[in-house]
C-alpha cells in the first residue's frame, strides 16, 4: 500500500480533512433534454506549405475518403482561409467561427523519391494539444496511398474501428469487339490495373478473404469457366470447367473452399467446390434456378438465389444446404444477395427490381425482416458489394461507372467512371 | 353578493396569516436556529402544448407521470408505439406479387382488429384539445403551468433545437449516453458559466452538449418569482441520447 491513502485515512480519522463541500449545482433547476438531432462531425481538412501538388492531391484524397462515410462534412476549402496557413498549429476562435468541430493540418514534402505526409488533428472541444500527431513516409509513386493512411488514422480516432480507406475494388469493364476484362482499382476509384489480357469475356470477380487472389468467370475457353488470378496480376488459373455454368464465386470465410453455380446436370445449383476445382458438395437440389451465392460473415450460412417460388427471391440456407428457406417476398425480381461483413448487422444487400422496371440496391434486416431501399430514381443499380467493415455499400449503375452509399442511403459517392460493372469490393489490405 | 366582498375576505385571512407568522417568529427567536433544510434539486417537467385551461373549468384528472426511461421491450406490431417506418416515396415499395393469396376471412379478421384499434386510439367523444400553455411544446407532459415550468420549457426550447450529436457517436451507443451540464446564469439571462459536472462517457456526446449550450446567445431572464433560487444554484441540463431525430 502507498503512503498517500493511508496518510488519506489517518487525516480523516483526525477531523483534519473537510467534510466534502457543497456541489455548486445542489438545488438547481433540473430539465431533462433528450431527442437530439444528429449531424456530421464537421472537419477542416487544411495543408500547410510544403510540396504544393502533394499536398493538394493529399487534401484532396483525406477529404474524400471522410466525406464519403457520411460520418463527416469536410468543410469546403473556399469557405475559410486557415489563419495560421504557415504552421501547423490552429487558431482555435477562428476555426470555431466558420463551424470547424476538428481541424487536419497536412504537410506534405517530397525529398527526391521519399515522400513524407505530416498531420496534425486537432479537436475543438479540447484543443490545448493535437489528438494526433505524426507522419507517414513513402516513395513518391504512393502519395495517394500515404494520404489513405493519413484519412484512416484519422478515422480510426474517432470511430474506433479500422477504415477501408486502404481496400480496393474488382470490376469488370466491357472493352471493344465484346471484350471484358476484370480490374482492380484503388477503393475511390483511382490507380485502376487491368488483371486480365487474353482477349475474352471475363466478369464477375470475386475476392478471396486474403485479398490475395481474385475468382472471375471467362469464356476464354468458349464454356463459361471459374478462373482465380493473383490480385498482383499474372496469370490466370483455370479451376471449375464443368460442362456449362461455372459462375457467381463465393469464397468461404476461411478460403478454403468456394460456392459456385454449376449447371452441368441442366439446371443450375450451387456446389461447394475447393480450389483445385473439385466439388465437395452440391447444395441446392431443386429444379429450379440456383444461383449467386453469398457466405455469412461466420460462414455459418449461405444466402442465394432461387426461381423455385415462380420469380427470382433471395433464399437463404446453412453452408451444409440445409433449412432452405425464402426471405423476400416483396417484388418479383430480387437478386445478388451479399452479407454485410458486420457480423453483429445481419443485413444482406441485393438486387430488386420495382413495379416500374428499375433496378435498385436494397437492404434487408435479418433480424427484423425490414427491407429498406438504398437507391432510387438514378437509373438502375445493381450487384451490390460491401466495403470491409461494412461502412458502405458499392454498386454498379446505368449512370456509368460504380457508386458507393451508405447504407442509409443518405450519402452516395461516385468511386469509377466509364464502363465498370459487377464490382466485388476486396476485404481488409494492408 | 358586492363585487369587492371576496377580495376584503382575502385581505383579512392574508393579515391573520402574516401576524400569525409574526408570533412564531418573536417566539421562536432564542431557540437554537433550525436546520438548515438539504437542498432539494428542481425537477422541472415541460409544459404541454395547448390552450390555456379556462379559469371557469373544473380541472381535469391528472396526466400519469410520463414512464422512466428504460429501454423499451419489444412489442408486437399491434401495441407498438414506435413510429412507423416511412418509405421513400413514389416507386419505393415493390407490389407483393408472390405472397399467398389472402383468404376473405382471413381479410375479415383484420379488419376488425384495424377497427377495434382505431376505437381504443380514437380520442373519447366531445374530448377537447389537450390542456396546455400557447408557449409549451407537444413533448410536454405537465398538467399545470405552475410558474416555474415555462421558464424550464423555453430553456429546454432553447438548447433542444441547437443540440446535434456528431455522427462519429454510434447510433447503437446513442441511447445509453447521459451528461449533465450546470450552468450559472446572470440576472439578464446570459450564460456565465457552464461545464459539464457528469460527463457521459463519450467526449464526442459531451462536446455536443456544450456546443448545444454555447449555440444559444442567452437565456430568458429567470422570472422574478423564481429568480434568486436559479441565480444562486445555476440550472441543471440533463442530456440523454435517448429518442434521436
Amino acid at each position: 500500500m502507498s503512503r498517500a491513502p493511508v496518510l488519506a485515512i489517518l487525516a480523516a480519522l483526525a477531523g483534519v480533512l473537510p467534510a466534502e463541500p457543497a456541489r455548486a449545482q445542489d438545488g438547481a433547476m433540473r430539465i431533462q433534454i433528450s431527442g437530439p438531432g444528429r449531424s456530421a462531425y464537421r472537419i477542416a481538412v487544411a495543408s500547410a506549405p510544403g510540396d504544393a501538388e502533394f499536398g493538394a492531391t493529399s487534401t484532396d484524397v483525406v477529404s474524400f475518403d471522410l466525406r464519403a462515410t457520411g460520418l463527416f462534412q469536410v468543410l469546403d476549402p473556399r469557405s475559410f482561409l486557415d489563419p495560421a496557413g504557415d504552421s501547423m498549429g490552429i487558431r482555435v476562435d477562428e476555426w470555431r467561427v466558420v463551424g470547424a468541430q476538428g481541424v487536419l493540418k497536412l504537410r506534405a514534402t517530397r525529398n527526391g523519391q521519399d515522400a513524407r505526409l505530416e498531420y496534425r488533428l486537432f479537436e475543438l472541444a479540447r484543443p490545448e494539444r493535437a489528438a494526433l500527431d505524426s507522419a507517414v513516409t513513402g516513395d513518391a509513386k504512393s502519395i495517394r496511398r500515404l494520404a489513405h493512411q493519413v484519412a484512416a488514422a484519422v478515422y480510426r480516432h474517432y470511430m474506433g474501428e479500422d477504415a477501408f480507406f486502404l481496400s480496393r475494388i474488382a470490376f469488370s469493364r466491357r472493352e471493344r469487339r465484346g471484350r471484358g476484362d476484370v480490374w482492380t482499382a484503388d477503393w475511390d476509384g483511382h490507380r485502376q490495373t487491368r488483371l486480365t489480357r487474353h482477349g475474352s469475356i471475363n466478369i464477375l470477380p470475386a475476392w478471396a478473404p486474403s485479398g490475395s487472389m481474385l475468382a472471375f468467370t471467362s469464356l476464354l475457353w468458349s464454356n463459361p469457366d471459374l478462373f482465380v488470378v493473383s490480385a498482383a496480376g499474372g496469370r490466370p488459373r483455370r479451376v471449375s470447367r464443368q460442362q456449362g455454368l461455372n459462375t457467381g464465386a463465393a469464397f468461404s470465410p476461411d478460403g478454403r473452399s468456394v460456392a459456385v453455380t454449376l449447371s452441368r446436370d441442366g439446371d443450375s445449383e450451387i456446389y461447394l467446390i475447393n480450389l483445385e476445382g473439385k466439388i465437395l458438395k452440391r447444395l441446392t437440389h431443386s429444379p429450379a434456378i440456383d444461383v449467386s451465392p453469398s457466405f455469412s460473415p461466420d460462414g455459418s450460412q449461405i444466402a442465394f438465389v432461387s426461381s423455385r417460388g415462380g420469380s427470382p427471391q433471395v433464399w437463404i440456407m446453412s453452408s451444409s444446404g440445409a433449412n432452405q428457406r425464402r426471405l423476400t417476398f416483396q417484388g418479383n425480381y430480387n437478386q445478388t444477395p451479399r452479407f454485410s461483413p458486420r457480423a453483429d448487422a445481419s443485413l444482406l444487400a441485393f438486387t430488386g427490381r420495382d413495379e416500374r422496371n428499375h433496378f435498385d440496391v436494397f437492404t434487408l434486416d435479418l433480424k427484423s425482416g425490414e427491407t429498406v431501399r438504398i437507391t432510387q430514381g438514378r437509373g438502375d443499380n445493381l450487384e451490390p458489394t460491401w466495403a470491409p467493415g461494412g461502412r458502405l455499400i458499392a454498386y454498379g449503375s446505368s449512370r456509368g461507372g460504380i457508386f458507393a452509399s451508405t447504407p442509409d442511403g443518405q450519402h452516395e459517392v461516385q468511386l469509377v467512371r466509364g464502363s465498370a460493372e459487377t464490382p466485388a469490393w476486396s476485404p481488409w489490405l494492408k | 353578493m358586492k363585487r369587492g366582498e371576496p377580495f376584503a375576505s382575502g385581505i383579512g385571512v392574508t393579515v391573520l396569516l402574516h401576524a400569525g407568522a409574526a408570533v412564531a417568529l418573536v417566539l421562536g427567536h432564542g431557540h437554537a436556529p433550525p436546520p438548515k433544510p438539504a437542498p432539494e434539486v428542481m425537477v422541472a417537467r415541460l409544459v404541454r402544448l395547448g390552450k390555456p385551461r379556462l379559469p371557469d373549468h373544473l380541472p381535469r384528472k391528472p396526466a400519469a407521470p410520463p414512464p422512466a426511461p428504460v429501454a423499451v421491450p419489444p412489442t408486437t406490431p399491434e401495441t407498438s408505439t414506435a413510429p412507423p417506418v416511412v418509405p421513400k416515396p413514389t416507386e419505393a415499395a415493390p407490389a407483393p406479387t408472390d405472397r399467398p393469396a389472402v383468404k376473405p376471412a382471413d381479410l375479415r379478421s383484420a379488419m376488425a382488429r384495424a377497427r377495434a384499434l382505431a376505437a381504443r386510439n380514437a380520442p373519447e367523444a366531445g374530448a377537447e384539445e389537450p390542456e396546455g400553455r400557447p408557449e409549451g411544446t407537444p413533448e410536454g407532459t405537465a398538467d399545470t403551468a405552475s410558474e416555474g415550468d415555462p421558464y424550464a420549457t423555453e430553456v429546454w426550447r432553447r438548447i433542444h433545437d441547437g443540440w446535434r450529436v456528431p455522427q462519429t457517436v454510434p447510433s447503437r451507443d446513442l441511447p445509453r449516453l447521459r451528461a449533465l451540464v450546470f450552468l450559472r446564469l446572470a440576472d439578464d439571462g446570459r450564460i456565465i458559466e457552464h461545464r459539464v459536472v457528469e460527463p457521459s462517457g463519450n467526449r464526442f456526446f459531451d462536446a455536443s452538449t456544450i456546443e448545444a449550450v454555447l449555440r444559444v446567445d442567452r437565456l430568458p431572464p429567470p422570472p422574478a418569482a423564481r429568480a434568486k433560487a436559479i441565480l444562486e444554484s445555476g440550472i441543471l441540463l440533463e442530456f440523454s441520447g435517448t429518442e434521436a431525430r
